[in-house]
């Protein structure tokens, strides 16, 4: 029996989840070391984003990764005004929250089968 | 007859893919030593780029800012990198994963290089801004009516959620290093733009690597406007890949009532059009422009028959407007006048925007001339690139409109004097994509004398902008940058600061309000003193309980108001010598001055 050779989403998606796992456990475990903050820093702009960006068909890699880190940036900016403009600032447990969905989203693109690409041609022709 | 190949230097060899009379052997040896060179060039250039790095300081910089501090050594890298981009996309084959590289090796050159010579972060604001995000941090809210940039704190409170909920206080490591992440990420953005407007060849490159080496406006500091941009341009990759119809080629009208379903799937559609509102929710509470100019662009594309959902403009326009009106209420209610009052006139903003920023000594108005003569060459190289395609292909104006679109906001206002310069970078982008059309035709040019001056063209032209966008943005550095010194006299004055204090500069540039904010007041004399050549008086009366006194301060009084070397330590003495502070603290130049109690206030 061949093993499968896991695609580039699928890798990327596992490294991700090892991110948003250690994110989680640094999180919920009240950790202090010096890296937490990078690697929470570094959870909110990559992880949720790129799992919402890869539902996008396969395209080029700048755009994937722009989208990604906008989409990620504009989740994290959303979820932190949201509570600023409620009054409701708890930073710890909406971080959590937003580790277990997208945690799940990563899991999702581990598994589900990709979606072909669809490539148009350039606006302006050559 | 052939040419003699083997003596050539190989960065100006020439390519058998634009020198079809080369003979197939030795055009095959220079192609396998063109694939090694070009590596090789990079390698060198971020090599000497690091070997001519050097600590520089404020107090060693004159009026030109960081370019007369820079090594010989180090200022040859940048044509050697360019030397090194321009060989690969010549080539038969360009090597995505390498040109990545290269780009990557261009933001440190040009991005990193202010954090990577000075011994702090620069820019004043970008520590105040660190201020804002540790008071939400502290108070889950926002300190209303404290500072205008509060009515749109999503990007402040996005740091305080982040820090907060990673136990971290001290928010001033993300500083020095933001200028070369952020600006990364833009260019990562205006990458993903270029391949979704031209196709992934070799114009998607030079549109990616004009913008890198031309983007001097400094707005990549730890900042809203920063973070919002890189938001911004996913939005139009987002958008000019999945949600418009390219033009036929021949179309030379717009066809507004007859815009064409894209070339994919309903869901890539829904997909893209949700994902460009998620932006949109997210920039209306964080900047009070970005969100109105990605609007414009919108309807600029469904004007000219570009976008197909005629509805996204009018939302991203509603949703920046509701905010506006409802969420930054504190902020216009107190200065309606600063909103609405200079619409319309437009010589009023460019007086503000250009002439009455032409002030200071002559290094001053070199820096200044560098800035207006890179953003003119990038209008000029955008306009050629704009008449190329018009003359052989695309008959349509829509990326000429893009690009000029938001210069509109000048008619608007003025926005405290830096609209061009807001204006600049909002175009850059699609300037840069029109751009990339002109350069390309140079490097494909039959109009050259040779194939290897074909080459040499774009090289020295990359590099010439490259360098003047260096010269540009660290023209400033002599007052906007800072020393450890200058943070250390700054943070003895917080030690020592009780609450309702003040902590006073005498011009704005040094690191204040980066903590205890609504605790401890900073306050600037160059802001409030009516007429700051006569400063003596202004200091007495306003100065504060601690006055921060350094190089940084001393160079933007040279260099923006005409004062004598010294100024500032004949002020320290005259305050000292009357009895109204003594002098606290004295490292390397930067001082602190403490009110003497009991001392009557001017």
């Amino acid at each position: 029996m061949s093993a499968r050779i896991p695609t580039t989403r699928q890798a990327v998606a596992a490294t991700l989840a090892l991110l948003t796992l250690l994110t989680g456990v640094l999180t919920a475990a009240d950790i202090h070391t010096p890296l937490r903050w990078w690697i929470t820093l570094a959870f909110v702009v990559l992880a949720p984003g790129w799992a919402l960006a890869a539902y996008f068909p396969a395209t080029e890699p700048a755009l994937t990764w722009s989208v990604a880190v906008s989409l990620g940036i504009a989740l994290g900016i959303l979820v932190a005004q949201t509570m600023v403009s409620a009054g409701v600032w708890y930073p710890s447990g909406a971080l959590l929250v937003l580790v277990g969905l997208t945690f799940a989203a990563l899991v999702h693109h581990l598994v589900r089968r990709p979606v072909p690409s669809s490539s148009p041609p350039p606006l302006v022709p050559r | 007859m052939t040419p003699d190949t083997s003596t050539t230097i190989p960065f100006l060899a020439v390519p058998e893919a634009i020198n079809p009379s080369t003979p197939t052997a030795v055009a095959d040896r220079w192609k396998a030593l063109n694939r090694s060179v070009t590596p090789a060039l990079a390698a060198l250039s971020v090599i000497f780029w690091l070997v001519g790095l050097h600590p520089v300081t404020p107090g060693q910089m004159g009026s030109l800012g960081l370019i007369n501090q820079l090594s010989p050594i180090l200022l040859l890298s940048y044509p050697i990198l360019l030397a090194a981009v321009v060989l690969e996309l010549v080539a038969d084959r360009p090597r995505e994963r390498l040109l990545t590289a290269y780009a990557i090796a261009g933001v440190l050159l040009v991005y990193g290089l202010q954090p990577a010579s000075e011994q702090t972060a620069r820019l004043s604001v970008a520590w105040l801004h660190v201020g804002f995000a540790q008071y939400i941090a502290a108070h889950g809210q926002v300190l209303n009516g404290y500072d205008g940039r509060f009515s749109w704190p999503g990007f402040f409170s996005l740091v305080a959620f982040v820090s907060r909920a990673s136990g971290q206080t001290d928010m001033t490591p993300l500083l020095q290093w933001a200028p070369a992440v952020l600006a990364g990420l833009a260019v990562l953005g205006m990458r993903a733009l270029a391949t979704a407007v031209l196709g992934s060849g070799r114009r998607a490159w030079i549109a990616t690597w004009l913008f890198l080496l031309t983007q001097w406006t400094e707005q990549d500091y730890f900042s809203p406007q920063a973070v919002t941009y890189v938001l911004m341009l996913g939005g139009l990759a987002l958008t000019a890949r999945y949600l418009v119809r390219p033009l036929p080629a021949t179309s030379p009208r717009p066809c507004l009532r007859g815009r064409l379903v894209p070339l994919n799937t309903p869901r890539d559609r829904l997909l893209a059009q949700a994902a460009i509102l998620l932006i949109a929710l997210a920039l209306a509470p964080s900047h009070q422009l970005t969100l109105f100019v990605l609007g414009g662009l919108l309807l600029v594309m469904l004007l000219t028959g570009w976008l197909w959902p005629a509805w996204l403009p009018w939302i991203v326009l509603i949703l920046s407007l509701l905010w506006f009106c409802l969420g930054a209420k504190d902020f216009w209610k107190d200065h309606l006048d600063l909103v609405i009052g200079h619409v319309g006139q437009i010589n009023f903003s460019v007086q503000q925007g250009l002439s009455q920023r032409f002030v200071g000594d002559g290094g001053r108005i070199v820096i200044l001339t560098v800035r207006v003569a890179l953003t003119c060459t990038v209008g000029l190289l955008a306009a050629a690139g704009w008449w190329s395609l018009h003359r052989r292909t695309t008959r349509s104006w829509t990326l000429a409109l893009l690009a000029i679109a938001p210069f509109g906001l000048i008619i608007l206002q003025s926005y405290g004097g830096e609209v061009i310069l807001r204006s600049y970078l909002f175009a850059l982008p699609f300037a840069a994509i029109l751009a990339s059309v002109a350069v390309d035709a140079l490097l494909t040019s039959t109009w050259l004398d040779s194939r290897r001056t074909a080459l040499a063209v774009p090289v020295v032209l990359l590099t010439a902008l490259g360098l003047a966008t260096v010269t540009a943005r660290g023209g400033n550095d002599a007052y906007t940058s800072f020393s450890r010194a200058d943070l250390a006299a700054v943070d003895y004055a917080y030690q020592h600061a009780a609450d309702g204090q003040t902590i006073g500069a005498l011009t704005a540039d040094l690191p204040l309000g980066y903590k205890r904010i609504g605790a401890v007041r900073p306050l600037t004399v160059e802001a409030t003193c009516p007429d700051f050549a006569a400063i003596d008086a202004c200091v007495v009366a306003q100065a504060g309980d601690f006055l921060v006194v350094t190089p940084s301060q001393e160079n933007a009084g040279q260099i923006l108001y005409g004062f004598p070397a010294g100024w500032t330590s004949q002020l320290i003495h005259q305050l000292v010598t009357s009895g109204k502070y003594r002098l606290v603290y004295d490292q390397n130049g930067s001082r602190v001055l403490a009110e003497t109690l009991g001392a009557p206030h001017g």
